[in-house]
């Protein structure tokens, strides 16, 4: 639990930076015992206090890590996949009826401090669901040559699928308002969801816009798509991208 | 009838028993079943009635009657195969939702044991409200709830 001493006397911080909005930081964690710790530090800094943590069927001391940092937490009894653990923090932004909600990563690549960045469009009604893009300014982490390779080509079919260039669509950095965690909170794929989630809610009318953010390099641990697996992801990404395209928008 | 014509029928006929008394013992639900019946219904009436075989071989352009019988067989797999994989994605969706639902909970018993444990030590609810409009909704949801 947030410590309470920390509260007293002063307002909570999300009060100045969009009024009475309320913003959930999702954080999936999998595996994240080394990163996890130093990312909740980093976000309460930056005046986030309502953290939910995700931890889906982590086998090392993640769980340990968070519970005795005191932030609210979901453990998933088993592994889902990033997908299926950043819905349940749909759904429990749904339930509890948060305004907007951020996904952040658990293995430290997001920096917090363009969580403000990523949510100020959305108060100002400009957009349902804003994307932090490592392309928009090409700066910063931007990964190694064939990973370069496919999220340029992965660019170019989500142009032509979706009828209009989003330049970060592998990006999980991104903030939504209510709307869009609602139907979210019922459409989300559970594995490498980015990119067939923007299909998808641009066939529903959702207004997406791209900011620039810029990522680090990861703190601990590894990629989880790498080698025979980015194989699978492409196709397995690119194929749900097509199916997505092909869903009739009233379902 | 020849000799494979009652073999085969034989065949089909233990399949089709077998189909049954495992849908009698609950272990085969009904309405997945009813595929396997079908396919056992079809082999026994091709097998009983040669000249019906060799008529619809004849229909499709198929000149050697018998391989009829091994179509029909990959054709009925391929459904089969088709049928279980929806039946698995289903069961996988409602296992995902399950897991979900049971992290939710388990979040939400939590809360409420917590909001029970620091009345005694003196964090009264007056005191929480205190902290205005911005707590998050669970706190204040579980205050009222907690304290009702």
């Amino acid at each position: 639990m947030i410590s309470h001493d920390d509260w007293r006397g002063k307002p909570p911080p999300t009060c100045s930076l969009t009024g009475l909005m309320k913003v959930l930081i999702i954080i999936p964690v999998h595996n994240e015992a080394e990163s996890i710790g130093p990312l909740i530090r980093d976000l309460k800094r930056e005046g986030q206090s309502d953290l939910l943590v995700v931890n889906d069927g982590s086998t090392d001391a993640t769980e340990e890590v968070v519970r005795r940092s005191g932030v609210s937490y979901i453990s998933l009894p088993i592994n889902l996949g990033i997908g299926g653990a950043v819905q349940t923090g749909f759904r429990y932004a749904r339930e509890n009826h948060y305004d907007m909600a951020v996904q952040v990563d658990g293995d430290g690549q997001h920096d917090p401090s363009y969580i403000e960045d990523l949510i100020r469009p959305l108060p100002q009604d400009q957009a349902d669901v804003v994307i932090g893009s490592r392309f928009v300014q090409k700066t910063g982490f931007q990964s190694r040559f064939h990973r370069r390779m496919g999220i340029r080509f992965l660019q170019f079919v989500s142009h032509l699928l979706a009828g209009r260039p989003i330049t970060d669509s592998t990006s999980g950095f991104r903030s939504y308002n209510s709307k869009a965690i609602t139907f979210l909170a019922d459409n989300y794929a559970v594995d490498f969801p980015e990119p067939e989630a923007i299909i998808s809610m641009l066939k529903k009318g959702f207004r997406i816009l791209e900011v620039p953010v810029v990522m680090r390099n990861r703190e601990a641990g590894r990629s989880s798509i790498s080698g025979w697996k980015s194989i699978y992801y492409l196709y397995k990404v690119v194929i749900s991208m097509v199916i997505e395209a092909l869903r009739s928008p009233h379902e | 009838m020849n000799k494979i014509a009652i073999v085969s029928a034989i065949a089909s006929i233990a399949s089709l028993v077998v189909i049954v008394v495992l849908t009698r013992q609950r272990k085969i639900r009904e309405q997945y079943a009813l595929i396997w019946l079908a396919m056992g219904f079809l082999i026994l009436v091709f097998s009983l009635f040669k000249r019906l075989l060799d008529l619809t071989a004849r229909l499709f352009g198929i000149y050697y009657a018998p391989s009829l019988l091994i179509v029909l067989g990959i054709f009925f797999g391929l459904v089969l195969g088709i049928h279980l994989t929806v039946v698995i994605s289903r069961l996988a969706e409602n296992n995902k939702r399950l897991i979900q639902e049971i992290g939710l909970l388990k979040n939400r018993v939590e809360h409420l044991e917590k909001s029970r444990l620091p009345e005694a030590s003196g964090d009264s609810p007056g005191d929480r409200c205190a902290r205005g409009p911005c707590a998050d909704a669970d706190r204040s949801r579980v205050v009222i709830e907690g304290g009702g």
